[in-house]
């Protein structure tokens, strides 16, 4: 299943996706695809706040992988850019099929770790503050997530 | 006076350091021993968050260099957090250790704490002092009225300016990290893009994802227009739009706060212009500054180990249960 | 002489302490993402209610995966800073090794993520399968010609239920079928999917 919108502000994207953030539960796994600056990490904010974690989510493009424990799940916040080039083999599978939600950023670059159903999401920046979103469920699963979201 | 163990892993290098009554006698950094020796046979591995392969490695230079014996050891000093998970825990396993082992305190360290002390290897500290702190995956200030005192009073809420920097250099076509080459590519041009300045608020918080964004739009937007874009020019644009309100902030919270010394600290405070603007701008106005050595700002154990002998003389223990946080607060350091 | 065992390389931390090739003692719980804090504490505590030092450890057996990639880690970087500072060897064993039946068939099992499992099968004592990652589907397969044998593991993420097996024990048996390792940094963990 497959769903587009277009959201006009960041706070538009933050409200989606604690939207989505509140359909979600232990195990599920977000991926977050788009160029620099398109609003991943954005994304990951509304899902943060869906989940009443109070720390900033802030880019853990650094450190690869930031986890918020102090939610009603733990989430797992994963930026692989970093890892294009580099070593992979750090036990992130752990966090992505593991005892929270995980969401990845730049998915492309561990698409190893990721042969497993995940609800693909894509933003586009369209100029400005228009960012045009797409959503990809492989399955049942995940189309419940996102049905009637918009 | 004491000698302490560092032991630092919280991302991408596993270093171990030796202090002996404020002297540091060695500092032994992954990455670096990797180039040059074999350790019987085996070649240490070059791939950075290899801590656990790495570890042994690292240590036996850091005592060998030091002329060191582990028995000799009256302190173990570890980073707790902040950094990543897998990898703070390898760093803490060593020191827990070796604390058994030899039945001697542990210190928990706090990676930013660390940062910021790394400037005492070249100035005494003055209080009240404003630290600015600008690593891979950080940028706050922080002021310290005293020492071992730590009050965020402005931090960033998106990306870190060093994380800003990579990004744009990628959109640039330039290598990673990206704050070399845009500096020396800065130093070529001339500020003729006009960039919005990254703030957030009135405060003291930060929010360079905007600055990243615009540059990646302007970009865009050239080529639509099929403009080349003046590499140069854009690095000086950007670098000066992302430092200046860095420095700008640090001088308006220093006078507020009416402190006596701004300390850079973290790996983007080897930035060249950072460093000169910071001079520059605080000439003549009774501040005076530390900067940090470069062979300092990057991450390594003697940043732990200075901050350690700190922790150390206040008695700052932890017990053999003590666990890592990836994202502990730096004013929240006496809490583990 | 007395050997230190150590083992985190699933959701369980078990340390042990072997005597003359007993068991004199152990500790082992379910400890799920949670060895770092506890792993040392506990062999602290072993040592002290055994009224012995760690100075007094004459080697370190310690599993080295496949496994979790953290919890190998944790309980791998404790025996090779423990055998670099008081200069006794190790003793690495496979993970999936010392959670077999001894004298029965079985099959070891652990999830290696992306649809796959660590698997190991035994027979008479002997390898009947070395340690290796496989498809699921593949998993299924040889669990099915294999009715037999008894299955030890994590085994919910295929909806299995696994027999619990001593892990110190196993441990201190197949301690003398591996060469002590005299070089720490000779020995890392297996991670079997570099697939990169």
């Amino acid at each position: 299943m497959k769903l587009h919108t277009i959201t006009h502000s960041k706070a538009e994207t933050v409200e989606l996706a604690k939207k989505i953030g509140a359909r979600l539960i232990k195990g599920d796994i977000l991926t977050l695809s788009g160029d620099l600056g398109a609003g991943k990490t954005t994304f990951v904010t509304g899902v943060a706040k869906s989940l009443k974690i109070k720390d900033e989510v802030i880019s853990p493009t650094f450190n690869i992988l930031k986890c918020y424990f102090d939610g009603k799940l733990p989430l797992y916040h994963i930026d692989a850019y970093r890892l294009k080039d580099a070593n992979k083999d750090i036990g992130l599978e752990e966090y992505i099929e593991g005892n929270g939600i995980a969401i990845v950023e730049w998915p492309i670059y561990i698409k190893e770790l990721l042969n497993v159903p995940h609800l693909a999401i894509t933003i586009k920046n369209k100029g400005g503050n228009l960012r045009e979103l797409t959503f990809k469920a492989p399955n049942q699963y995940y189309a419940k997530k996102i049905r009637g979201i918009l | 006076m004491a000698t302490i163990l560092a032991i630092e892993s919280s991302c991408d290098e596993t270093s171990v350091a030796i202090i002996k009554n404020g002297k540091l006698l060695s500092n032994a950094v992954a990455t670096q021993i990797a180039m040059h020796r074999k350790y019987g046979g085996v070649m240490p591995e070059i791939a950075s968050r290899l801590h656990n392969e790495n570890i042994v490695i690292v240590l036996h230079e850091a005592l060998k260099d030091a002329k060191i014996e582990l028995s000799d050891l009256d302190a173990v000093a570890v980073t707790r957090g902040p950094g990543l998970i897998g990898a703070l825990h390898v760093g803490l396993q060593a020191a827990k250790t070796i604390s058994l082992i030899y039945d001697i305190p542990l210190i928990p360290v706090h990676h930013l704490a660390a940062h910021i002390y790394a400037g005492e290897y070249v100035s005494k500290f003055k209080f009240p002092l404003l630290s600015l702190v600008v690593s891979g995956g950080n940028t706050e200030l922080v002021l310290m009225k005293k020492p071992l005192d730590f009050k965020i009073i402005g931090e960033t809420k998106d990306d870190a300016i060093g994380e800003c920097f990579d990004k744009v250099a990628r959109v640039l076509g330039l290598p990673y990290p990206g704050g070399i080459p845009i500096d020396q590519k800065a130093k070529l041009g001339k500020h003729t893009y006009k960039l919005p300045t990254p703030l957030h608020g009135k405060g003291y918080d930060f929010s360079y994802s905007g600055l990243k964004t615009s540059v990646i739009n302007l970009v865009n937007q050239e080529k639509m227009k099929k403009h080349k874009i003046n590499v140069n020019d854009m690095c000086r644009s950007f670098e000066d739009t992302a430092v200046d309100i860095l420095v700008d902030k640090t001088i308006k919270a220093a006078k507020e706060y009416h402190v006596k010394q701004i300390v850079l600290a973290g790996g983007v405070s080897a930035n060249s212009y950072l460093r000169a603007e910071v001079v520059r701008k605080l000439k003549n106005s009774g501040i005076d500054i530390v900067l940090p050595p470069i062979w300092c700002t990057t991450d390594n154990a003697a940043m732990i180990a200075k901050i350690g002998e700190h922790l150390y003389k206040e008695k700052l223990f932890a017990k053999l249960d003590l666990g890592v946080d990836p994202n502990w607060k730096i004013d929240k350091y006496r809490v583990f | 002489m007395i050997y230190l065992l150590l083992d985190s390389s699933n959701t369980y931390l078990s340390v042990g302490l072997v005597k003359n090739k007993q068991v004199m003692d152990k500790i082992s719980y379910p400890c799920f993402q949670r060895q770092s804090e506890y792993m040392v504490m506990e062999i602290s505590k072993l040592l002290k209610r055994n009224h012995l030092k760690m100075k007094q450890i004459n080697g370190v057996v310690v599993s080295i995966g496949p496994g979790s990639y953290t919890g190998i880690r944790i309980a791998l970087t404790i025996a090779k800073v423990m055998s670099y500072a008081l200069n006794i060897p190790l003793y690495p064993l496979s993970t999936l090794a010392i959670n077999q039946i001894i004298d029965h068939d079985s099959i070891v099992l652990f999830n290696a993520r992306s649809n796959r499992s660590y698997i190991a099968a035994f027979s008479k004592n002997k390898r009947l399968l070395k340690d290796q990652v496989m498809n699921n589907d593949e998993v299924k397969k040889y669990l099915v010609q294999h009715p037999k044998f008894l299955l030890v593991g994590d085994l919910e993420y295929l909806k299995l239920k696994g027999k619990k097996v001593d892990v110190i024990k196993n441990m201190s048996l197949l301690m003398n079928k591996v060469k002590p390792v005299k070089n720490p940094n000779l020995v890392k963990p297996v991670y079997l999917k570099e697939s990169y």
